[in-house]
């Protein structure tokens, strides 16, 4: 198939899918076309990736002129959303909705006058970079929607709900293939949206209350988007992504734009101090939390900050507040986390500290922190989406939420459980995933040593956190006649959705070479000119080597191993201590800080946050007086 | 890493050496501490007849899954012990001998027994206390070389490194499991605290890979000496763990158990301090300022 | 095994439990630990965990309330393992033996392999008590199958009104 083709049916046709799961009334019969769909996508995001490695292209551009309706469609669509939101804010009597609807309104307005009829060369620019989203996306995302559909099934909207997550989709690719700026701002809001109908899907105050938080915080990063790309437009007199990068940021409040959409990018990752909104959408269904609040849509702001990061490198001031609020996140959202005892929000709190990496990485901005980074966006993607969908499914047996009701979730629901560790730790431990990037990571670091300081703190908080989860989930009694995983009574559709993660998690951590030479080499090169080496048995950087592939040998097979040979007589089996006592004790949990010292650290970090990013915002104001 | 057989043979005896070695240390730490406190003590290889012994007794466990953490954690710390020997990247040491802790805190959580659990969120703790400032002394020691390889490291990293050095005490004491901080594993307090639900065979795997987990520590520590000639090398690297040890066995032995929360916020504060200070005096060296 | 064999008796762990005395003897089980006494150049550690220990010190008279814990404990105790009764009480309830809240002595709970007399029984002995307990286990082929070959049945005890 023509590539072209590929990359416009990527983002026509999960929005097509979208439109005809509509009609489905009661949505019987809804897992035809989301199945569909979602097999497609796969499909078609592989052949891409084939598509492109054949071609030998490093990078594709689809012109203007090939996909011609397409731009009035944009526009048209455009102006209709950003009306949507005015409305919505005046519906809501929201003052803060209804004026960033009316401040993006403006310079959408602005731009359009002074540029009307000026083509942006090329439209749609797909390289490696817009690959792997794409694949995150697409592969994830399709997993997820079909493990909507089981998750689903006695919700009374699910026709709209698999319209809007659909449509998300082709909207996310949108966002990644887009080169002209403005198709890139239409592609975020469009998430925006979609992101606002799926935390309010379930009509409940809180859940209406969320999503307008999530709203307004949303809408206030488009607006500094839009005002970024107004002086893009007036700075640098394109429209062009591409272009826009090629030129590299000047100095002086030409630095504007860069700094704006630095601040778009952090409060759509929910970057601290914007991590609220992202800590209560956690209250739509899980399937909306795996894809939008964990795998793909908070992963559009971390793109569009490694998107910048070639043309940045070379203004170390800039770089270094956005690395530095990366570290500081990562550092303060893994200090809350180990206090939280609501198991999505500690997954909340996971995912904006691995964003808070991302960012640390594009923020330092060496060909090995870009590799780490890109590294840490796959994984985290893949554990993530894990961890919701067997939240959801614990939720199924335990109605609860809380990670205190979990124990001994081990006997009941092997399965699970199994999918479960697996997930915490490809994302906690080494040499799973997390590990070549944590090494990788660390060694940038060295560049910018201060870094290290905050990062080391919350990796142990992290193990923390995820240790004392996963220890709750896995405690069990004794007892020999446990359940098998072959006979765990779990509906077949989580069986797959959560067994093809798993194993696609820990298939990824043993190919990551293969990741790294097919997807990330070949971005790593058209940006910065040198190769991060993989070869086959190791991987290599200018710091240090080791054997990768070895020791993920030996650890599966020892867990092979024991697991096959081990299996506890009735003789051996005893009960646990308790000072001679026979009855069952129950533990209570154990979370670090008590309210008012968490009220207390919240308050420092999102303090100490903001400072950060009012100076970040300066320094193109600095950088002219100083010039 | 590239390795002629001499190395490979030199390697292998340091693997096979170290937890000898460590279970001497034991033995002769437990005989010091006895003549501190005016008794007579055990012999010198007593932790090795404990090790046989416990062999020799019949398998007793809860769940399988404590036996399959057991054997991991035993599994990672040899390995992270491995790539130390053969001279390889210190990062990696680091992240494979802390996911044989994480193993180890899994295996006791995994039993359903309040002991076992309160010992492994103690040994969690433990874990937020001192992993920052062994990765923060790694770092370091990465910053000061510009490579976090073993086999290049070359020189001694003394004196250059004496405040990395005196953070490291302070995380020996703590895995070591000797006041104040013996935390996770307060008689007194939660029994055996992770180790309650072990027994037989499978306390001796717990008790080897802390052997080997004790090993990569004192390790660590030779790489502060080195001297071109062989013999001096290992006298120097041997008075340092000497020292070392000893430091923690006075420290132990003068000081009573303190709270949990101490110990995370002294050992934070201390280690990442004393780090700070040593990588901007080197900083500072480094632009010619000192 | 050779080596298992001494190792064995090199490093017997002791699990001391208290089921009713009046301290007299715990307080001198103690005093072993004591530098003056110093089991630990036995290799004897004090470990409160049965599933760590070798030999179990038990004193009192095993009152009533306090036996089926006693049993859990030596149930929980891991092969070869020994049991040794310090003091009268322990040995055979006296003074208290015709009490209704007592059970006269452990050997009615659990299988003893040792019984140390006094009261409170004195440091030397207890020690004396355990050395030949130890020497039990140098006369003994341990087998592969130890779990089978140690468990012992207890006295018959009596049922009183």
């Amino acid at each position: 198939m023509e590539t072209a083709v590929i990359v416009l049916a990527l983002v026509a046709a999960p929005v097509l899918g979208g439109l005809i799961c509509l009609p489905f009334r009661g949505g019987r019969g809804i897992g035809v076309p989301v199945l569909a769909t979602s097999v497609l996508m796969i499909v078609l995001s592989l052949l891409l990736l084939l598509d492109m490695h054949s071609l030998g292209l490093s990078r594709l551009a689809i012109d203007e002129g090939s996909i011609e309706p397409t731009k009035w469609l944009i526009l048209a669509s455009d102006f209709a959303l950003l009306a949507f939101f005015i409305v919505t804010g005046l519906r809501l009597r929201n003052r803060l909705v209804t004026a960033f609807g009316v401040l993006q309104l403006v310079p959408l307005i602005a731009i359009e006058a002074s540029s009307f009829g000026v083509t942006v060369e090329p439209a749609l620019l797909v390289d490696y970079l817009s690959v792997t989203l794409t694949l995150v996306v697409s592969i994830i995302g399709s997993i997820i929607c079909i493990y909507a559909i089981r998750y689903m099934q006695h919700d009374e909207a699910q026709p709209r709900f698999f319209a809007v997550m659909l449509i998300f989709l082709g909207a996310m690719n949108g966002a990644v293939f887009a080169n002209n700026l403005l198709w890139l701002f239409f592609f975020w809001e469009v998430t925006t949206l979609c992101s606002y109908l799926l935390i309010g899907h379930e009509r409940t105050k809180e859940a209406k209350e969320s999503a307008v938080r999530a709203l307004v915080y949303t809408l206030g990063g488009g607006v500094a988007l839009i005002f970024g790309i107004l002086l893009a437009n007036s700075y640098y007199n394109t429209l062009s992504m591409s272009d826009l990068l090629s030129s590299g940021a000047a100095s002086g409040l030409a630095l504007l734009p860069f700094a704006l959409m630095a601040f778009a990018a952090f409060t759509k990752s929910a970057q601290m101090p914007f991590q609220n909104w992202l800590l209560g959408a956690m209250v739509a269904p899980t399937p909306v939390s795996a894809l939008l609040h964990s795998s793909t849509m908070v992963k559009l702001g971390v793109y569009l900050l490694l998107r910048m990061s070639p043309a940045i490198v070379s203004v170390p001031a800039l770089a270094w507040s956005i690395a530095a609020v990366g570290a500081f996140t990562f550092l303060g959202t893994s200090v809350l986390a180990m206090a939280e005892s609501n198991s999505k929000r500690v997954l909340a709190y996971s995912t904006i500290a691995n964003l808070g990496l991302i960012t640390m990485c594009a923020g330092i901005d060496t060909s090995l922190a870009i590799s780490a980074a890109l590294i840490l966006l796959v994984f985290h993607a893949v554990s993530k989406a894990l961890l919701f969908m067997c939240v959801g499914a614990m939720k199924g047996e335990t109605a609860s939420l809380e990670i205190d009701d979990m124990a001994g979730l081990r006997d009941r629901m092997p399965y699970v459980s199994i999918a479960f560790a697996i997930g915490v730790i490809t994302i906690m431990l080494p040499p799973f995933g997390m590990f070549a990037s944590k090494w990788l990571l660390s060694e940038a670091i060295t560049s910018l040593p201060i870094l290290a300081f905050i990062v080391a703190v919350g990796f142990a908080a992290t193990v923390v956190y995820y240790s004392k989860w996963l220890g709750r989930v896995l405690s069990g009694g004794s007892s020999v006649a446990r359940p098998s995983v072959i006979k765990d009574k779990l509906p077949a559709n989580y069986r797959y959705t959560l067994g093809s993660l798993a194993v696609m998690a820990v298939a990824l951590s043993f190919l990551i070479n293969y990741l790294v030479s097919y997807l990330i080499n070949p971005y790593i090169v058209t940006v910065f000119h040198v190769s991060v080496e993989g070869t086959g048995f190791s991987i290599f950087s200018s710091l240090g080597e080791f054997p990768i592939i070895v020791l993920l040998v030996l650890v599966a097979v020892t867990f092979l191993l024991i697991g096959m040979f081990l299996r506890p007589k009735q003789q051996e089996l005893s009960a646990p201590y308790t000072g001679g006592e026979s009855y069952q004790f129950e533990t209570g949990g154990f979370y670090l800080l008590s309210r008012f010292n968490r009220d207390r650290a919240n308050a420092i970090f999102n303090l100490t946050a903001m400072v950060i990013i009012a100076i970040l915002l300066a320094i193109p104001f600095a950088s002219e007086v100083i010039r | 890493m590239s390795m002629d057989l001499a190395g490979i043979l030199v390697s292998a005896a340091l693997f096979i050496f170290a937890p000898i070695g460590v279970g001497l240390i034991m033995g002769i730490d437990r005989k010091v501490t006895a003549h501190m406190q005016n008794r007579v003590g055990p012999p010198i290889t007593q932790a090795f007849y404990d090790l046989v012994k416990l062999f020799g007794k019949r398998p007793m466990l809860m769940n399988r899954g404590q036996a399959v953490f057991a054997v991991t954690c035993l599994m990672m710390q040899a390995m992270a012990l491995a790539v130390l020997v053969a001279g390889g990247d210190l990062l990696v040491v680091f992240f494979v001998s802390g996911a044989g802790s994480v193993a180890f805190v899994l295996g006791a959580f995994s039993a359903r027994s309040p002991y076992s659990y309160f010992g492994a969120q103690r040994e969690l703790l433990q874990i937020l206390a001192y992993e920052p400032v062994l990765l923060l002394v790694i770092l370091l020691i990465g910053y000061d070389r510009g490579s976090f390889v073993v086999g290049g490291i070359n020189s001694s990293l003394l004196p250059s490194l004496i405040l990395a050095l005196l953070a490291l005490v302070i995380v020996l004491v703590i895995k070591l499991q000797k006041s104040p901080y013996d935390i996770a594993t307060a008689h007194q307090e939660i029994v055996s605290g992770p180790y309650v639900e072990y027994s037989g065979p499978y306390l001796a795997v717990t008790k080897l890979a802390n052997w080997f987990e004790t090993a990569v520590i004192l390790g660590i520590l030779t790489l502060f000496f080195w001297n071109g000639n062989v013999a001096i090398s290992v006298a120097g690297k041997a008075s340092i763990v000497v020292i070392a040890i000893f430091a923690s066995q006075i420290i132990d032995n003068i000081t009573a158990r303190l709270t949990k929360e101490r110990m995370v916020k002294f050992t934070l504060t201390a280690g990442i301090l004393l780090v700070a200070v040593n990588m901007t005096c080197i900083f500072l060296v480094r632009q010619g300022v000192l | 095994m050779v080596l298992s064999g001494r190792s064995r008796i090199k490093s017997p762990w002791m699990l001391h439990f208290d089921t009713g005395s009046c301290n007299g003897c715990d307080i001198e089980i103690w005093a072993l630990l004591s530098p003056r006494y110093d089991i630990e150049r036995f290799g004897i550690l004090n470990k409160a965990n049965p599933k760590h220990a070798d030999i179990l010190l038990v004193t009192g008279p095993v009152t009533r309330k306090v036996e089926d814990r006693l049993r859990l404990l030596y149930e929980q105790m891991p092969e070869p393992k020994l049991v040794v009764a310090v003091g009268d009480c322990a040995s055979t309830g006296a003074p208290f033996s015709d009490c209704y809240n007592v059970n006269g002595g452990i050997g009615r709970v659990i299988p003893v392999d040792v019984f140390v007399p006094g009261c409170a029984a004195r440091p030397e002995a207890i020690i004396d008590g355990v050395v030949l307990a130890l020497k039990t286990w140098k006369e003994r082929k341990f087998s592969s199958k130890t779990k089978d070959e140690t468990i012992k049945e207890p006295r018959e005890r009596e049922v009183r009104n």
